[in-house]
């Protein structure tokens, strides 16, 4: 996995102060792969229940409280909710990348 | 005495003119679905059957997409510039402009640009996220008219560029 131990962190509580601690997150991607270099951060977020928060406007709450941190990132979120219909990329995301 | 660097001023009019123009376009599209929303899960379904909303929705969401990359990346930038500033990230612009009063908060830019990137996916098979995005973005097209307001209100008022120029 190619995160710093302190981008890791910062992504994990951005993401949990935002959406709560029972949130999972799954990092996929070329950021799974060692032998690589550079590339977006992929993320898969799996909430328990539903917010009544936009995921646009989730999204914007996150990405802000990360760059804050770590400066501009090229991170690509994915959102969904524990009862929705899994779609074949989250199941990719699940079964390629690395829970965080 | 001028207020601004004038070096700068074709840039910022030339951004401002093509904003103005875009923003005309978007709400001219935006009025022709002002009949259908807020629109609902079956009404996007039934979208596959017909060809002329199906375009109209393309356009609107297109156009809303294409505006909001012109404020951020043109319009804001060249402000700064007129005003001898200097920025280059997206974070510092969009601050720059909360501290004008052009933005009311960042948070809410920010939510703007997650709204035109989950457009840009083409959620065709979501139809109840799609409902719910293209609902959104026909409310959001408001407030980008009021950001534009603002951008021009602060341009004749603060920097007394002519408001003939900044409104044409």
């Amino acid at each position: 996995m190619r995160l710093t131990p302190y981008q890791k962190i910062v992504i994990i509580q951005a993401i949990k102060r935002c959406l709560g601690q029972n949130t999972r997150i799954w990092l996929f991607g070329s950021r799974v792969d060692d032998k690589k270099r550079g590339g977006d951060i992929d993320l898969l977020i799996e909430i328990e229940t539903p917010c009544y928060k936009k995921s646009w406007q989730i999204k914007a709450i996150i990405r802000l409280d990360i760059e804050k941190q770590l400066g501009e990132q090229k991170i690509d979120l994915l959102l969904r909710t524990r009862a929705d219909p899994i779609l074949p990329i989250h199941l990719i995301a699940k079964e390629t990348g690395v829970e965080l | 005495m001028t207020h601004y660097i004038p070096n700068y001023l074709p840039a910022f009019l030339s951004a401002m003119h093509s904003v103005n123009r875009e923003l005309y376009y978007l709400l001219q599209t935006r009025t022709r679905l002002s009949h259908v929303v807020p629109v609902s899960s079956e009404w996007v379904t039934q979208l596959k059957n017909d060809i002329e909303w199906a375009d109209i929705v393309q356009s609107f969401t297109s156009r809303f997409g294409r505006l909001q990359d012109i404020i951020s990346k043109r319009l804001f930038r060249t402000i700064i510039l007129l005003e001898g500033g200097e920025a280059e990230r997206v974070i510092d612009i969009l601050n720059i402009m909360e501290k004008r009063g052009i933005l009311a908060d960042t948070v809410e830019w920010h939510a703007l640009r997650e709204l035109r990137n989950e457009l840009a996916y083409e959620y065709l098979d979501e139809h109840q996220k799609m409902a719910e995005m293209i609902n959104a973005t026909y409310h959001a097209t408001i407030r980008l008219e009021q950001i534009i307001l603002k951008c021009q209100e602060y341009a004749i008022n603060k920097l007394y560029i002519d408001s003939q120029d900044v409104k044409a």
